[in-house]
């Protein structure tokens, strides 16, 4: 408990100076930037995806959804960082909207969020073929976003910690393990799932949101693509489900592998990629984490979370 | 507006059935798959743009009659399905999303590497009579597209006949209705499960040839397929010949009306609504019944 | 000797053992039965015979055939077949397709097919008129000599019945008994499980008592017939007890 208290206060720490050692070099901030917002979609998609364990294909939808509002708050004359906001709003409406497909068995489920998202991202394409602009802010920029982003992951960090101790998680494990005998212990596995998609989806719109505005050209086939569902879901299977943990491991292990391969293999990197995911399902089906350092190192499962 | 009654039955439907028995073709791999192993292939539509491809290519460097290189790109689809089954299906924990995720590295790899063989440049079969017409009545029925339907309406009969009639045939139903009760009986659970993964992979990659010679295609069109695939399942059920066929029917004409009358950029829109709705309505398919249970 | 089991253990869940060293005899031509509380792990045993299990340790011989590692199918050949406890006929198949899909094994043999089928048939009469229905068409207890008959048709050396009268009314259960007496004088080797201890008694040749997890003892039915009362008080204890688990 201890040593985890002391490891989250370094890497909040961390987190905050990255743009004091950068001073003012843009790559490293974009770069921070970019990571955390991919961190915050894995601990977002494992809300879902980890503790109801419904494997949700369409989260790019939120965060196309909070990239969108954001773009259209703007134009409206609204401050950006409340059209960010606005944005996690309109992603709790999506999420509303999706809920009653929570109700379906899980490979149903997955089809379906896929469909949504995909109906949502061609509809908007069709109105906005090119995408739209953001109006900027006077000083909000880079430095500013990278802070806002920050408090977010922070925020989805901490929501994940209080998840993992709370009645919340048993109740959603409880569900995700037998259906049947948590409904019959009065669980109502619908309440609950809605519950965990809305959490889900707050810090996806917001983190779209503010990525829409550090981008201040919001392109609909960018921001409503699936590779936002795609990229989290990895990241959170690489570390492994349902832990706070899993997904931030998994996140560094995907970025890491992905920026080498990109640098390496430019032109193979998405093949050699495909691959890498293939090999770690049959090799290593509960994750990087469980198997390489629980199993194989033997190590004793610390529960430090 | 006012539209003439022979454009909104005649041409329009004719045109909407005949893009619907081929959709039921490009569904019925995936039909397959998910009834005897319960895996959702999510690189079912990667398998059908590899088919295409294979026939193109049949065509074009071997300069063969296109519907004779479909028949030859078989044995091709059915290879790489074998390997695909043997190295990634196989052996993959049996967890209950496991093979999706596996099959979503699957998509990546197929759609990368024909990206790289092949271009992302458009391409299309083109046949001595891809202009062509009949006329009957008022209505146009290009000859393409009657060859497609009938090609997939008679290969989906055959398999229907497979499957009620032949022992085999009879033992893949068993599978997917309780593949553990079939295995305590004896049957090769595992072998069939592979031949019906390498027939699934082979319907595909037929249906993609079809695709090929009525429509042009590029390596990341697969999901598109997957998609109509996942409406025309929602409508059939699984393992279901002949609500597959009316899906497929169904899809083909809620397609072709749509994009008629709210225009040719929504007409996805449209599947994906329909899929949408009777996801939520019927979760077991329209024609499903109650083929698959709950387990 | 025909069935032989040595020294079993199953584990579930890395340590919760909830079979240890099982051993036990089945002989050729007799039934026996395996009698015990509800969570003892009967079914657990069932389940491993018929390879649906994986045992930590131990070994299932048939024949001398070592059949541990093999899977469900395989040892179907080797001749053990399986009757589940849960319903597992082929809902969507008619009667007839179940029962030919039970002849798998023999399906080449068109001349052992046909023979075996009207064999079969002939020991489950009730079935005769309801060969070309959906299998799901059929009463529960109809459904229950369904999946016997199915086993059959795989010309088993042994044959596991796990738990054949769960979920049947009284009616059907002695219906179901009765078949079994028929393939007993028939000579047909069953290794049985069941609840009904009443029923168990009426047809075993030899039985033996699993409580939590192990062989307590074994006897003919004269030699348990003493002491059943204060097995049964035993059990009644050990449930109460508050150890539940599949039964």
């Amino acid at each position: 408990m201890k040593a985890g208290a002391i490891l989250a206060a370094v890497a909040v720490a961390i987190l905050l100076s990255i743009p004091i050692i950068a001073a003012g070099n843009n790559f490293v901030i974009t770069l921070g930037f970019i990571f955390s917002v991919y961190i915050i979609l894995a601990l977002a998609w494992n809300i879902v995806g980890g503790y109801t364990g419904m494997l949700n294909l369409g989260h790019a939808a939120f965060f196309g959804v909070g990239a969108y509002t954001l773009a259209l708050s703007t134009g409206a004359g609204i401050h950006p960082y409340i059209g960010v906001m606005a944005g996690g709003l309109a992603a709790v409406g999506l999420g509303l909207l999706m809920s009653p497909l929570l109700r379906l068995r899980g490979d149903y489920f997955a089809i379906g969020t896929l469909s949504l998202a995909e109906a949502i991202k061609v509809a908007v394409l069709n109105i906005h073929a090119y995408g739209i602009r953001v109006t900027s802010y006077e000083g909000l920029g880079r430095v500013e976003n990278y802070y806002f982003v920050s408090a977010v992951l922070v925020a989805v960090g901490a929501t994940t910690y209080l998840l993992q101790r709370s009645r919340l998680k048993l109740a959603l494990v409880s569900i995700r393990e037998n259906e049947v005998l948590a409904n019959a212990s009065g669980i109502n596995p619908l309440k609950y799932r809605v519950i965990a998609l809305l959490l889900s989806g707050v810090f996806t719109g917001i983190a779209g949101g503010i990525y829409g505005y550090n981008l201040l050209y919001i392109p609909a086939e960018h921001v409503f693509s699936i590779e936002w569902t795609i990229i989290p879901l990895f990241m959170v299977l690489i570390g492994g489900r349902g832990t706070l943990t899993g997904p931030l491991i998994g996140s560094f292990i995907y970025l890491g592998i992905y920026y080498v391969l990109q640098f390496t293999l430019t032109e193979i990197s998405l093949l050699a990629f495909g691959l890498v995911v293939v090999l770690i399902i049959k090799f290593m089906p509960q994750g990087v984490i469980e198997t390489l350092f629980i199993r194989t190192l033997r190590i004793k499962r610390v529960s430090i979370i | 507006m006012i539209f003439p009654l022979e454009v909104l039955f005649g041409q329009l439907l004719v045109g909407a059935i005949l893009l619907g028995g081929l959709y039921s073709l490009v569904t019925i791999g995936l039909a397959l798959i998910f009834g005897v192993m319960r895996i959702l292939n999510i690189a079912h539509g990667e398998f059908i743009i590899f088919g295409a491809y294979t026939a193109y290519w049949i065509t074009s460097l071997m300069g063969v009659d296109p519907l004779l290189a479909i028949v030859l790109a078989i044995p091709v689809s059915a290879f790489l399905g074998y390997i695909v089954n043997r190295l990634l299906i196989r052996g993959v924990t049996k967890s209950f999303d496991a093979p999706i995720v596996s099959s979503f590295g699957l998509l990546l790899i197929m759609q990368a590497s024909m990206l790289i063989a092949w271009t992302g440049d458009p391409r299309s079969i083109v046949t001595p009579f891809t202009a062509e017409s009949i006329h009957v009545g008022p209505v146009l029925l290009p000859i393409i597209r009657l060859i497609a339907f009938a090609v997939s309406i008679t290969i989906l009969t055959l398999l229907y006949i497979f499957l009620s009639k032949t022992y085999l045939g009879r033992a893949i139903r068993a599978i997917s209705q309780d593949s553990e009760s079939a295995a305590t009986l004896g049957i090769p659970v595992q072998k069939i499960q592979t031949f019906t993964f390498v027939l699934s992979t082979v319907l595909a990659g037929i249906s993609g040839g079809l695709v090929a010679l009525l429509l042009s295609f590029q390596p990341t069109f697969g999901p598109e397929f997957l998609l109509k695939s996942f409406v025309v399942l929602a409508l059939a059920g699984v393992g279901n010949i002949p609500g597959v066929i009316a899906g497929g029917l169904i899809l083909g004409i809620g397609e072709s009306y749509g994009s008629f009358f709210l225009g040719s950029g929504l007409r996805n829109v449209v599947a994906y609504a329909m899929l949408i709705i009777l996801l939520l309505a019927r979760p077991r398919g329209l024609f499903g019944g109650r083929a698959v249970r709950e387990v | 000797m025909s069935l032989q089991v040595r020294n079993l253990t199953v584990e579930y869940h890395r340590d919760i053992e909830i079979l240890r060293n099982v051993s036990l005899n089945v002989e050729k031509g007799l039934v026996t039965a395996l009698i015990g509380p509800n969570g003892a792990g009967k079914s657990t045993l069932m389940k491993t015979l018929s390879g649906l299990l994986k045992p930590k340790h131990g070994d299932i011989y048939l024949d001398g055939v070592r059949l541990n590692d093999l899977p469900p199918d395989e040892r179907v050949k080797h001749g053990l077949a399986v009757v589940l406890q849960r319903r597992s006929v082929f809902p969507q198949l008619t009667v007839r397709e179940n029962l030919q899909l039970g002849g798998w094994r023999i399906r080449r043999d068109q001349r052992l097919f046909e023979d075996t089928f009207s064999e079969v048939i002939n020991l489950f009469p009730d079935l005769k008129p309801r060969l070309d229905d959906k299998a799901s068409s059929l009463s529960g207890g109809q459904q229950r000599m369904l999946e016997i008959a199915r086993s059959l048709m795989t010309r088993p050396k042994v044959l596991l019945l796990d738990e054949p009268s769960a979920g049947l009314s009284p009616l059907m259960v002695k219906l179901v008994y009765r078949h079994i007496k028929e393939l007993k004088d028939l000579s047909i080797t069953i290794f049985l499980v069941d609840q009904n201890i009443q029923q168990c008694f009426s047809v075993a040749d030899y039985l033996y008592v699993l409580e939590l997890g192990e062989v307590k003892g074994g006897g003919s039915k004269m030699e348990l017939s003493a002491s059943l009362s204060d097995l049964i008080r035993g059990w009644l204890y050990l449930e109460q007890g508050g150890k539940v688990g599949g039964g």
